[in-house]
């Protein structure tokens, strides 16, 4: 918990070892409760073999033309299209949540932020785990939106992956994912062994080109 | 023999899957399975004549995608591949050599979508999609209707009623929970099944997810709430990742008609397969049970109502219904549904759900506004943040068809009463959109003044309702409370009329309390005592203030007293809680002229160089401080203490706007942070709150107008609703359109508010286009505007290409260009005259 805690301040806006005060801890502590009692996490994925057509990656029927996925996925042979949500019930909350005090939304929804994320987190780990005894390793995630990777590729990406029956997650007409707090990506698995900066690291934004980002956290 | 009767009177089997064959013959991940029986005719051909060799009453077309959302991009349209979809089924049954019944079933699956307002899709949206599909699978020569795998009770109810309107085909319907027994959007069989008969489906229960031995708890539970016959369609087993990547069920028929067996002895009807399951699973399922009787289908007289997520059944303990949201003798409400006010509407809800409420009235009767309009906005966005069943409440029958029809779930319905033309409008409705209706005895003649006048009424309208196919379950009446002020045995001939229609009808009651007392002193008082009454006479359900201690207490000791509340459990619960044990001394409302102020709390003030000051400065510190310190009810509070013979004018000026400064600037120089800042404001405006009224009319009631909106095609507001809280604490007044708005909308806004800047927001690169096509618009209709725009992927180049007048970085930033464009300087100039707060 105090992990998460420490999470939503950086969504906040703290930066590390910048503390709450009382008042504010105990906020992020009943928020985090509500969203346990709220979430339904669940999450999708499916196993894909890796076809390329001049460095573009097909995907179903489309060309996913991404030089940053291209390098996310280079010496993998296969990949994982994977997705997790909270579920509807979060989105209420928050929601509820912001009628009474937007103070409190603000709060929730950075609680609700790092929950996700740490809930990801979690079933990447376990899919690590269970792909290194099929003799794969995984890398970390790479999502629609980030670098070059059109955030269009997100309704490609769902509807090869079910993920609306499996997990009740759909994207809006301008690719944003609903219910909100969700995360899709594209994971790697290689037979070879791959170095620290590919895997899913320590440091969540070890990976991450984008220095200047605000919320950088290593 | 028609299916509406064989399935009363026999198991019916549906087919195995059809994703699971498909797959094996060849269709890719990704690809459209629909368009397949027009591209792969044979194939598809088949699949369906397998299940009807092996023996199955029902084939499903394959349609379960057919809709123009996931159709586009193929080439064919809805009805194209719905008509095709019916045409393989056909032939399929034509080859066949099976003697069983045969029907084909046009399969309905999810849009694909989430709908409003989890997501972007418009109810009415789903209805015309749907709406294309069945018209065309019925013109095609379709059986019945089969929606399934639905994860979302919204979309289920789009699907039913395109169905109910497209075609007089028997509609069977299945959803689709997880382990826990709960849809993806929330929700369980309590509330399908109250949504599903309420919408008089043919047949419900469940499909996909889980395997047969998950189901027979769940179907366990169905059985004993559902009065329609049940459907049970289970995945092989649960999957597992196959060589290739995709999903590989392991459950071999003979185990899977094992299990199935159970199935059909604990009462499902309709038997069939979902994913994993092959036409040799169903002939094993088949033969498993063929010499089974099935169990009979038992009307269970249960009375509910429900939204998406919660169910709610009257006629076992008590049911509360919360009465705030009705404007009547309300002048706060009123002006928040003139002003289009729904975040006023909505806290009025959440403090009533909080408070105890089982179901919440929802009324926006009010002359001189679309009540039709307002009243389904209000629904819905009570549906967005609460899941506590609504009665919607309206003597306008158009208000009430619309609101019906777009509700999530079967609502409470208030109300119908002896009048025929009465009666001849509200019952249609409650007969097609479903529902529970409250049936007030007056007629033609008015209200009787005999308790046998109102039971005559009573059931008069419940003989009618029956005609309409409307059971009495669905009826609750209301024997009327009158003013005992206006004739002293009214309340009698209330208890008495209500006891006689409990025990000669054995239906349902419902009251409004407060009207008992109407002219008296000590009303709550009168209300606990009356209510208290009724609650032994065998009230059902009260139209209440749950935000009124005196009431509550009633409920649950009346519950305790009458046997309601096993071991006292409640009342223990409601009395243990510290908030509750002394509610009732402050509860009555104070004699007129005696109003008192809150006492000003003593907080010690947390800024450094709180010298000893006049007592006036002392009050304005303590002010100062509450609002750096972000503490809401405090700052209200010791508002209306510092009021007391000061200008208003002055305190803000002198208190609110140096502690806002103070913490503004220490959220731009990185001292503070974003919960700080915004605690802050709300301790502000819950100040102002207070103060607004010495002011009115100055100069200082409104620093100016903004229009605020998330752009069209943007479902993320929190940023908007920051920027709202942080400029309302500067006392701008804001009209807030909400997420997702289209241009139009906020060019309309701008002019009709007169507004001179509107504000946007939006989060990503793909709504980034919603926000320049606004500023286009206004800059063309509203030229009096300016724009300042916000969202995580903005930069001051970005805005500027876009059209904008003003880069926002942060709410602070959105709050200094509102300064700026109406001139407001005062505050800067204010903050010098106090020096007492420390450096940042």
């Amino acid at each position: 918990m105090d992990f998460l805690k420490q999470e939503a301040l950086r969504y906040l806006g703290y930066k590390s070892g910048q503390q709450p005060g009382l008042a504010l801890n105990q906020k992020l502590g009943a928020c985090m409760l509500a969203i346990a009692e709220s979430a339904s996490p669940a999450y999708a994925q499916l196993r894909l073999k890796k076809e390329e057509d001049g460095g573009a990656l097909i995907l179903g029927a489309r060309r996913i033309d991404s030089r940053d996925l291209q390098t996310h996925l280079a010496g993998c042979e296969e990949y994982l299209l994977f997705a997790a949500t909270l579920g509807a019930q979060v989105d209420r909350l928050i929601g509820r949540t912001g009628k009474i005090s937007v103070a409190d939304e603000a709060v929730m929804q950075a609680c609700a932020a790092a929950y996700i994320e740490e809930y990801a987190d979690s079933a990447h780990g376990e899919l690590t785990r269970a792909y290194a005894q099929k003799g794969y390793a995984i890398t970390r995630r790479f999502s629609p939106g980030y670098g070059d990777l059109a955030l269009d590729t997100q309704g490609t990406l769902l509807k090869i992956l079910d993920a609306h029956k499996k997990i009740g997650l759909c994207a809006t007409a301008a690719h944003m994912l609903t219910p909100t707090k969700s995360i899709t990506a594209v994971i790697g698995l290689s037979r070879e062994a791959l170095p620290e900066k590919r895997r899913q690291c320590g440091g969540k934004c070890a990976g991450c080109d984008l220095y200047t980002c605000a919320f950088r956290s290593c | 023999m028609p299916i509406r009767d064989l399935v009363k009177n026999r198991l019916l089997y549906l087919d195995g899957a059809m994703g699971t064959m498909l797959q094996a013959a060849g269709l890719q991940p990704g690809e459209n399975p629909d368009i397949w029986s027009i591209t792969h005719p044979d194939t598809i051909r088949a699949l369906h004549r397998a299940y009807f060799d092996a023996g199955c009453n029902i084939a499903s077309t394959n349609t379960f995608g057919c809709t123009a959302y996931k159709l586009a991009g193929t080439g064919y349209s809805a009805g194209d591949v719905a008509s095709a979809g019916v045409g393989r089924v056909k032939e399929a049954a034509a080859q066949s050599g099976g003697t069983q019944p045969k029907f084909v079933a046009l399969d309905i699956g999810p849009t694909g979508q989430l709908l409003q307002p989890l997501g972007d899709l418009p109810f009415e949206d789903a209805v015309a999609m749907y709406y294309e599909t069945i018209a065309a699978g019925a013109a095609a020569g379709a059986d019945m209707v089969l929606i399934e795998t639905m994860s979302d009770s919204y979309e289920l109810k789009a699907a039913v009623l395109a169905a109910r309107e497209s075609c007089d085909l028997p509609i069977f319907a299945t959803v689709t929970v997880g382990a826990n027994g709960r849809l993806l959007t929330g929700g369980d069989v309590h509330t399908v099944v109250a949504l599903l008969e309420g919408l008089r489906v043919d047949a419900l229960g469940l499909n996909c997810s889980l395997g047969p031995q998950k189901m027979l708890p769940l179907l366990k539970e169905l059985r004993g709430i559902a009065s329609t016959p049940i459907i049970i369609t289970p995945n092989a087993g649960l999957p597992r990742e196959g060589e290739g990547g995709g999903a590989v069920y392991d459950t071999e028929p003979y185990e899977f008609a094992a299990v199935m067996r159970e199935v059909a002895r604990q009462g499902a009807r309709v038997l069939g397969g979902c994913c994993g399951t092959t036409p040799a699973h169903m002939r094993a399922v088949i033969e498993a049970t063929s010499g089974l009787c099935p169990l009979p289908v038992q009307e269970k007289g249960l009375s509910v109502v429900s939204s998406y997520g919660r169910a709610v059944t009257i006629g076992g303990a008590p049911v509360w219904i919360g009465e705030r949201i009705n404007p009547t003798g309300k002048p706060r409400l009123k002006q928040a549904l003139r002003q289009d006010d729904m975040d006023y509407v909505l806290q009025q809800g959440i403090a009533q759900a909080q408070a105890g409420a089982h179901i919440l009235d929802v009324n926006c009767g009010l002359p001189g506004i679309d009540e039709a309009t307002t009243l389904v906005k209000a629904m819905a966005g009570l549906q967005s943040v609460l899941d506590t069943p609504l009665q919607l409440d309206s003597a306008d029958v158009n208000a009430l068809a619309l609101a019906m029809r777009c509700y999530n779930g079967k609502p409470m319905v208030n109300s119908v009463n002896g009048k025929a033309e009465s009666m001849r409008a509200v019952f249609p409705l409650v007969q097609k959109y479903g529902g529970l209706v409250v049936a007030l005895t007056l007629d033609e003649t008015g209200i009787p003044e005999t308790i046998e006048g109102r039971l005559k009424i009573a059931e008069t309208i419940i003989t009618t309702a029956a005609e309409y196919g409307i059971k009495k379950k669905d009826i609750i009446i209301d024997p009327l409370t009158m003013t005992v002020s206006a004739g002293q045995k009214n309340a009698l001939i209330t208890l008495d009329a209500l006891r006689l229609i409990k025990e000669r009808l054995r239906v349902n009651t419902i009251l409004g309390v407060s009207n008992v007392s109407f002219g008296l002193p000590a009303r709550d008082s009168v209300n606990a005592a009356f209510f208290a009454m009724a609650l032994y006479a065998g009230l059902s359900a009260a139209i209440i203030n749950p935000n009124n201690p005196r009431m509550m207490e009633t409920c649950y000791a009346a519950s305790a007293l009458l046997n309601h509340d096993p071991q006292c459990g409640g009342l223990i619960k409601y009395f243990g809680d510290p908030a509750n044990m002394f509610a009732t001394q402050q509860a009555d409302t104070p004699p007129a002229g005696t109003a008192q102020k809150a006492p000003a709390p003593v907080i010690q003030p947390i800024l450094p160089g709180a010298r000893t000051a006049p007592a006036d400065t002392d009050m304005q510190k303590q002010l100062q401080d509450a609002i750096v310190k972000g503490l809401k009810t405090q700052a209200g509070q010791l508002a209306l203490a510092a009021m007391a013979g000061r200008d208003a004018l002055e305190i803000i000026n002198g208190a609110l706007i140096p502690a806002l400064n103070y913490v503004g600037e220490g959220f731009e120089k990185g001292s503070l942070f974003l919960p700080q800042l915004l605690m802050s404001a709300e301790a502000a405006k819950s100040a102002f709150a207070v103060l607004r009224e010495g002011v009115q009319g100055q100069e200082g009631e409104s620093a100016g107008e903004v229009v605020i909106a998330t752009v069209k095609g943007d479902v993320h507001d929190i940023g908007k609703n920051i920027v709202k809280a942080m400029l309302e604490s500067y006392r701008f007044h804001v009209t807030d359109l909400g997420k997702d708005v289209p241009p139009e909308q906020v060019a309309h806004a701008a002019n009709r508010t007169g507004t001179r800047l509107v504000g946007l927001s939006a989060l990503m690169t793909t709504t980034v286009t919603g926000m320049r096509d606004t500023i286009a618009l206004l800059k063309e209709k509203a030229p009096q505007c300016r724009v300042v725009v916000g969202g995580a992927v903005l930069t001051e180049a970005y805005a500027r290409e876009i059209g904008a007048d003003f880069y926002a970085p942060d709410a602070m930033a959105a709050v200094r260009y509102a300064q700026q464009v109406y001139g407001k300087e005062r505050a800067r100039a204010v903050k010098t005259q106090n020096g007492g707060l420390p450096t940042l």
